[in-house]
């Protein structure tokens, strides 16, 4: 009887490859940058895009398998929060507040990451980064609705929830979350993976989900404490992608260092700007709090953003410009809805632009 | 030396998730917050499946990590038996 041996599974590197360059092809009857226009005119140079490797090696087929499995979860708690009328139980009514900064001025953004991410997929060239980008643009549409999803929940028993993509348009504090993501969804493609993959995911993301979600099991909301790490577990690919993206364009040619330096510093400010939401939710309307906007800054920002700044030291990056102000605004505790008075109050421009 | 993190959901899942990685990793800080803990290590953390599977007793791939995973950082290589994190600088 002849033996049944088991066919080896693929390691995990070589999956990879099988599941990303294995399934692209090079084009014959079509030019490249016919098919990828928006490859070039923002002035970055890529020589090898096969150089491009996701270290978390995830492939489409495992994707989905783990965000399933994410998703039973999400779902469990959600059900059982809703059940046991959990949201009579939140530590004060003036806790919703926070809740519904977040579904009028972060969850649209979700909304907007997913768009995003689908455009660059579709306009990078490499096999590596466009498959990581249609997962990270699953993950934010995944985002979006189960925020919109777990919050629908408030909308039955309190005012204020029903009409929060409207909003964005019109309260004038949101024109900060929106003109952000409107201005990112229209740059290019690599303005945009720096924008959102780098600055806003790797270097500020921390101190939107973190702190914040835990906070929010710390006043009784499981609904958001669940959908917030739930969405969390995505941003380590998302930062990981942000990271690697900057890396690879910065290995790719020196002369793309300036020109990703500048975007840097354009973001970094951008969506700290963004973040003063959070360090008002965080100060001011979570009624037990767990660190203040302050301490989050210096574990997030300064602790973490300082050693990813080091260690892109290699490549001829420096930390944003602008630091110096954004120290001051935190160390002050100045949010949003507090900036009328300082020399810039405009979310679009740095403190010392011309 | 700059401090990498890696941040885990509280719950029975990652448990021995966590007494693994403070095992293999003993110059590593746990740091408790609701709902999460959080691992600061200095330069370099590194997550082994070896270590997980002889806590939990069966199979584990460290991919379902990203199931409870909150957030990390530092350069990132993962193989089919570690994870590690690290800062070049
Ligand atoms: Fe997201
Ligand atoms: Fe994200």
């Amino acid at each position: 009887m002849d033996m049944q041996v088991a066919k080896k599974k693929l390691g995990l590197k070589e999956r990879y490859q099988v599941m990303t360059r294995g399934l692209d092809w090079t084009p014959s009857y079509q030019k490249m940058e016919d098919i990828y226009p928006y490859a070039a005119y923002e002035g970055i140079k890529i020589h090898d895009w096969d150089k491009w490797e996701d270290p978390f090696r995830l492939t489409m087929d495992a994707y989905w398998k783990y965000q399933a499995e994410k998703e039973r979860k999400l779902y469990a708690i959600i059900d059982a929060y809703a059940q046991n009328n959990g949201h009579l139980n939140v530590t004060d009514a003036r806790y919703l507040n926070a809740v519904k900064l977040f579904l009028t001025g972060i969850s649209p953004l979700e909304y907007m990451a997913h768009r995003g991410f689908a455009h660059v997929g579709r306009q990078f060239p490499g096999a590596g980064p466009r498959v990581a980008c249609l997962m990270q643009s699953l993950d934010e549409i995944r985002h979006a609705q189960t925020q919109i999803h777990s919050l629908s929940n408030y909308n039955k028993y309190y005012n204020g929830f029903h009409d929060f993509r409207h909003m964005l348009e019109r309260v004038w504090y949101l024109s900060v979350p929106r003109s952000f993501f409107d201005d990112a969804v229209t740059a290019g493609p690599f303005e945009f993976m720096v924008a959102i993959g780098f600055s806003f995911e790797y270097v500020l993301t921390n101190l939107l989900f973190v702190p914040f979600v835990s906070g929010a099991a710390y006043n009784g909301d499981m609904g958001t404490m669940t959908f917030g790490f739930s969405a969390q577990s995505d941003e380590a690919r998302h930062m990981t992608l942000g990271l690697e993206v900057i890396k690879f364009i910065l290995e790719q040619d020196p002369d793309n260092l300036p020109i990703v330096q500048r975007w840097i510093d354009k973001w970094t400010w951008r969506g700290y700007r963004v973040l003063t939401l959070v360090g008002m939710m965080m100060d001011y309307m979570l009624p037990k709090r767990i660190m203040s906007w302050k301490e989050a800054w210096e574990v997030y920002f300064e602790e973490n953003g300082g050693a990813l700044f080091k260690d892109l030291a290699r490549y001829g990056i420096r930390p944003p410009k602008w630091l110096d102000q954004i120290s001051f605004g935190r160390a002050y505790r100045i949010p949003a809805g507090c900036l009328v008075g300082r020399r810039s109050t405009r979310w679009n421009e740095g403190p010392f632009s011309s | 030396m700059s401090t990498v993190f890696i941040a885990l959901q509280t719950n029975d899942d990652t448990r021995p998730i966590i007494g693994a990685i403070l095992e293999d990793n003993p110059h590593a800080r746990l740091n408790e917050q609701p709902a999460m803990v959080k691992i600061d290590a200095e330069g370099r953390l590194v997550v082994r499946r070896s270590s997980i599977e002889e806590r939990i007793g069966r199979d584990f791939d460290l991919q379902e990590l990203h199931i409870n995973l909150i957030s990390l950082s530092g350069n990132i290589d993962e193989s089919d038996d570690e994870l590690t994190l690290s800062w070049g600088a």
